[in-house]
């Protein structure tokens, strides 16, 4: 498939390219290189696997996903969708290999977490700036429930309403565990800092 | 294309890998919906038995009872119902999650949703009978059921000493307002209803009064005599005309 091709639907939404691919399957090709990069990201952010890993539970979120695709439709955005495929298969199999996914942050992220630390809410040194190893630190030792949500809000930037559709919780719920997540992250901080 | 892609693709066509069809997933989605509607229905038909055992039970009874009300309050509830009644609406709940969109919804809200179904409709089908008709049903299919059921009531009712009685009426005697009653024990008591009017628990009115089984309230007169104050038929019992068969040809 040439440049030319990628080009020429570029501006097709995500929706109209699975009615494509329901069609014809090479259009499938433009779906996988719009979320590659996002995807392979946010896979090795939640699960700190090596690189082989990654890619392999990579192409296993693309295969699933093409298999499914007839089960999305337009309630919630193609993104959360293939996200939420993307969080289950880490979920499946790096219980595999591993009794907990470690995380893994990249050094454009801690400016994003900064945000995190310094809440407004936070009697705290609002200057203090935190490196991406200080704040993988921290996320390690959270619980999973509250890390995934902290790695969706702060790191990869949905909404309530996106994480409510990739971790199938009501937003109710997604907003209790922000709120509990960022209490338990700042406390670590300040442990750390003691 | 990118690596990926052409990996993911070349996957797709040499497996001969395709989308699952659409009615695969509408079925499943429709298939949960229906078994979250049974659970409903199942748990409203619990309610409306439930409802049927309270406006057939005698609470006003509490005073008459050898226990303390919380003990007696504790021998009355109909727990089987009250049991099926949770069961289903957290099979609902199971079942209503697992659709589509039913992640969307937090569980206890969802919870509460069902019960209020169950209820309501419970209601419903108490209105029309259906309550006192599964409570039938059970004592015919389960005679473990009736028997439980039975002791409960027992207990209540087969106090001579403190004037209460329960039993079938085998005779009447109209002319001097007397009737004959066999409680379960098998003893005969004569009972003078002088200007006694039977209080009804069932919407139909019955004319003959052999057969059916009644509680009485009152004084004990004799070793076997009974003054009645107040009669009350029994809502939630099987009366001949509920039986198969005469149940004095079997005795």
């Amino acid at each position: 498939m040439n440049e030319n091709f990628s080009a020429e639907y570029k501006d097709k939404t995500d929706e109209e390219l699975v009615a494509m691919t329901l069609k014809d399957e090479a259009f499938y090709a433009l779906l996988v290189e719009r979320y590659e990069d996002k995807l392979s990201r946010y896979i090795l952010r939640i699960s700190g696997g090596s690189k082989e890993d990654v890619e392999d539970t990579l192409q296993d979120v693309f295969v699933s996903a093409y298999k499914n695709l007839n089960d999305f439709d337009q309630d919630l955005k193609f993104s959360s969708w293939i996200y939420r495929i993307a969080h289950n298969k880490v979920i499946s199999n790096f219980r595999k290999i591993t009794a907990r996914p470690k995380t893994v942050t990249y050094e454009g992220d801690n400016q994003l977490l900064n945000i995190l630390a310094s809440d407004e809410d936070m009697v705290h040194d609002l200057e203090k700036k935190y490196t991406a190893a200080e704040v993988k630190t921290i996320l390690d030792q959270m619980e999973e429930r509250y890390r995934e949500v902290l790695v969706l809000k702060f790191l990869e930037e949905k909404d309530y309403k996106e994480i409510s559709d990739i971790l199938k919780k009501p937003m109710g719920t997604v907003a209790t565990l922000i709120n509990r997540a960022k209490k338990q992250f700042k406390e670590k901080l300040l442990l750390r800092e003691q | 294309m990118t690596k990926l892609s052409e990996s993911v693709i070349g996957k797709i066509k040499q497996e001969k890998i395709c989308p699952t069809p659409r009615w695969h997933f509408l079925l499943k989605n429709y298939f949960l919906w229906l078994l979250f509607a049974l659970c409903v229905l199942i748990g409203s038909l619990s309610f409306s038995v439930i409802a049927n055992m309270l406006s057939n039970g005698d609470f006003d009874m509490f005073n008459y009872l050898n226990g303390s009300i919380l003990t007696s309050a504790v021998l009355m509830l109909p727990y089987f119902w009250l049991l099926s009644l949770i069961i289903f609406a957290f099979v609902a709940l199971y079942n209503w999650r697992r659709t589509r969109l039913g992640y969307r919804f937090r569980r206890r809200w969802m919870l509460l949703s069902s019960v209020l179904m169950s209820i309501i409709l419970g209601g419903a089908f108490y209105e029309i009978g259906l309550g006192s008709e599964v409570d039938a049903l059970m004592g015919k299919s389960l005679p473990l059921y009736d028997l439980s059921k039975h002791s409960a009531r027992r207990e209540i009712w087969m106090q001579p000493e403190k004037g209460l009685i329960m039993g079938k009426v085998i005779d009447v005697d109209d002319r001097d307002e007397k009737i004959v009653v066999r409680d379960e024990k098998g003893r005969m008591w004569m009972v003078s209803e002088k200007g006694v009017k039977w209080k009804m628990k069932l919407k139909n009115k019955f004319e003959n009064k052999k057969g059916k089984i009644i509680k009485i309230i009152g004084e004990r007169k004799g070793a076997d005599e009974f003054e009645a104050k107040e009669i009350r038929r029994c809502g939630d019992c099987r009366d001949d005309e509920d039986r198969d068969g005469d149940e004095d040809d079997r005795k």
